[in-house]
């Protein structure tokens, strides 16, 4: 039989065999996770998609935060109100701090970057008589409407003029609406419907103001029971006599960036920004805790599934050691046995990481359910397709760094020793 | 063979000691007990020429046959291929030279049990940078000459004993080796596959120069000279065409080749 070898051809032979020897990578691994050896392989891939699929659900959730798709909705929602009035400040010193000049004020924080607009809050209790002279207190809101503007206080604010046309840059001279939205709980006390004439019975207010029922909001939210009417905060004002310094006790700031916070807070001196809820996890969580999280999950994913795959690759090296030095007794190149058994660590890691992609978003979806039925009303994590790319690149990362260790492992494969067993 | 011809094998003075490592724990400073698995062996192989080694357990034949094939290094003395030390040779270039000059056999096959046969014989071709078209046709051919041409894609899970030995053999000569050593090539056959798988491995194996260890008298029929080998020292040394005294090295066994038989 001799001379019969063929020669290499126009591809170089270092290509050819290392091409050829990852073919006979991918069928080992084939045939291992099929046969006799399946645990281990499997093992190895469970073990590599356990901490993909945990480092994916922690970043979903991480970037769920960082990305407001979380407890924000698609707007943020803050609350600037005064801490203490002082005459120093712009504060106004009434019964309770209050801001002054808040209409230019909500106009300029309008034009910020990611605020979609911005409105003074005024509240104050009145005294409203019905036609049928039926009169009760109720609490008046004032605000700027706004299409954007959809509830406050849980009450709609469908039937309000948008921009408050009576303020008129500051002339109170614009056109008196006279609308009032009414909550179910006031429509109730007071016994009337859309259209009613309503009195007020303040003195600031003269005989020609008049009031009407624009809307009552006949909806489910909790505080539509409460006796609450929305109202023009300029005419509010008027109402009130809080008109002389363009008094509110709040602005409420729909934004979609919280990083527009920090803003908000140079804006008066002596206040506090809060969020729409108050104890959201915005407030809560650091804002760098999204970042610190997805990185911490990270790193904990590199090494636990590094170590993991070390530990499993140390395992299938002793186990196969006498392939291994076969193949080095039949000539077979360190390099190319280096190969062939990264390879192998290479393809199952990667399908770890495939399995842990599919098993994270799984997670993520598991999150999402589970906190929209017990804490919040929106998607907690994010499951953002990029995180699926996300998964396999970090399995691949794992896979290189168990490299060298590989290499370790085949150095100390003595061929004589296991030839001879 | 011309007379003038130099050995293609030539052991000189070969000792290969082993270190036991039990007490390295307790004290890296004690004395550690060595063995001597093979003491001051001195023989040639020539071109084509089978031999056989012989020689019980713990003789030093496994030992010598890795000494051969470089998958070892000598204590002291030297192991010369067609002019070259093993010796001087690196771990890398010496894997080379067993992919290029060696053919080796195992007693387990140990074969690649995710590979056909014809991918378990082309295997070293797959180191050499053949193309996989080449190197299906050069198995096929071996494993037609060994009597596998109809199984060549099968597993070796899905092949006898002898059948896995064949596929051994068919790989070891792939690359035209011009040594060939096998390690109790009968080991786990019986006696009539065995006689088979022999008389498959001489006719194939044409113009090497075998090397096999073995107990088994059947086996070293097929030699052309038999090595005693007996606590790791040369007993005997015995050539069928009697012409034991050609070469120096073969000369330290003359006087006993006469009592080569009672060795074996």
């Amino acid at each position: 039989m001799a001379g019969d070898i063929p020669t290499p051809g126009r591809i170089p032979a270092t290509v050819r065999r290392i091409t050829a020897t990852i073919a006979i990578a991918a069928k080992r691994a084939i045939v291992q996770a099929r046969g006799s050896d399946a645990g281990r392989f499997w093992s190895r891939v469970g073990g590599v998609a356990l901490a993909v699929a945990l480092m994916l659900v922690v970043t979903g959730i991480g970037v769920g935060i960082a990305t407001q798709s979380t407890v924000y909705s698609d707007d943020v929602d803050y609350w600037i109100t005064p801490d203490t009035p002082g005459e120093s400040s712009v504060l106004v010193d009434t019964d309770a701090p209050q801001f002054g000049s808040v209409h230019p004020t909500a106009e300029r924080i309008t034009g910020f970057e990611d605020v979609e607009y911005a409105t003074p809050v005024l509240t104050q209790v009145v005294r409203l008589q019905a036609p049928d002279e039926a009169s009760e207190y109720v609490l008046a809101i004032g605000v700027v409407g706004n299409e954007s503007l959809e509830h406050v206080s849980d009450v709609t604010t469908t039937g309000l003029t948008p921009g408050d046309p009576y303020y008129n840059d500051g002339g109170y001279d614009g056109e008196w609406t006279g609308e009032m939205v009414f909550s179910d709980g006031a429509a109730s006390l007071l016994g009337v419907q859309t259209g009613d004439e309503i009195s007020v019975q303040r003195p600031s207010v003269s005989d020609d103001r008049s009031f009407h029922v624009a809307n009552v909001d006949s909806g489910d939210r909790q505080g539509s029971q409460f006796p609450v009417v929305i109202m023009q905060l300029s005419e509010l004002q008027t109402l009130t006599g809080a008109a002389n310094a363009d008094q509110a006790e709040q602005i409420l700031v729909s934004a979609n960036d919280p990083a527009v916070q920090s803003q908000l807070e140079n804006i008066y001196p002596q206040s506090t920004v809060e969020t729409r809820s108050g104890v959201t996890t915005q407030q809560v969580l650091d804002d760098e805790l999204p970042l610190a999280l997805s990185i911490t999950a990270f790193l904990i994913a590199i090494v636990v599934g590094t170590l993991f795959v070390m530990t499993m690759t140390g395992l299938e090296v002793t186990a196969d050691r006498a392939q291994i030095a076969t193949l080095a007794a039949v000539g077979i190149s360190a390099q190319s046995r280096f190969t062939l058994i990264a390879t192998q660590s290479i393809l199952s890691t990667i399908l770890g990481g495939l399995v842990g992609v599919v098993l994270g978003f799984g997670g993520l979806w598991l999150v999402n359910e589970v906190s929209m039925q017990t804490l919040t009303t929106v998607p907690v994590a994010a499951a953002e397709p990029i995180l699926a790319l996300y998964g396999v690149v970090v399995a691949v990362v794992v896979a290189l760094l168990s490299l060298p260790y590989i290499a370790i492992l085949l150095r100390r494969v003595g061929v004589a020793e296991e030839v001879l067993q | 063979m011309p007379a003038d011809t130099p050995p293609l094998i030539e052991c000189q003075n070969l000792t290969r000691s082993y270190t036991l490592g039990t007490q390295r724990m307790l004290s890296r400073s004690a004395e550690r007990p060595t063995v001597t698995a093979l003491d001051t062996i001195s023989i040639s192989i020539d071109r084509g020429e089978v031999v056989g080694l012989s020689g019980p357990s713990g003789s030093g034949k496994s030992t010598l046959l890795h000494l051969i094939a470089g998958l070892d290094t000598p204590t002291s003395g030297t192991v010369t291929f067609d002019g070259t030390d093993l010796k001087t040779l690196s771990g890398r270039r010496r894997t080379k030279h067993r992919l290029e000059n060696v053919g080796i056999v195992f007693q387990h096959f140990h074969l690649l049990d995710a590979l056909s046969a014809r991918g378990n014989v082309a295997l070293p071709l797959v180191e050499l940078g053949i193309k996989k078209r080449d190197r299906r046709v050069r198995a096929k051919e071996l494993l037609e000459a060994v009597g596998l041409g109809d199984r060549i894609t099968h597993k070796p899970a899905q092949l006898s004993g002898g059948e896995q030995q064949r596929v051994a053999i068919a790989r070891a000569l792939v690359t035209n080796p011009r040594l060939v050593i096998a390690d109790e090539p009968t080991g786990e056959l019986d006696t009539e596959t065995g006689a088979q798988v022999l008389d498959r491995f001489k006719s194939v194996a044409e113009d090497t120069a075998i090397v096999l260890a073995t107990h088994d008298p059947e086996t070293l029929a097929i030699a052309d000279r038999v090595i005693s080998l007996r606590d790791g020292k040369l007993v005997a040394d015995t050539s069928k065409s009697a012409d034991i005294s050609e070469s120096g090295p073969r000369s330290q066994t003359e006087s006993v080749s006469s009592q080569s038989n009672s060795v074996q």
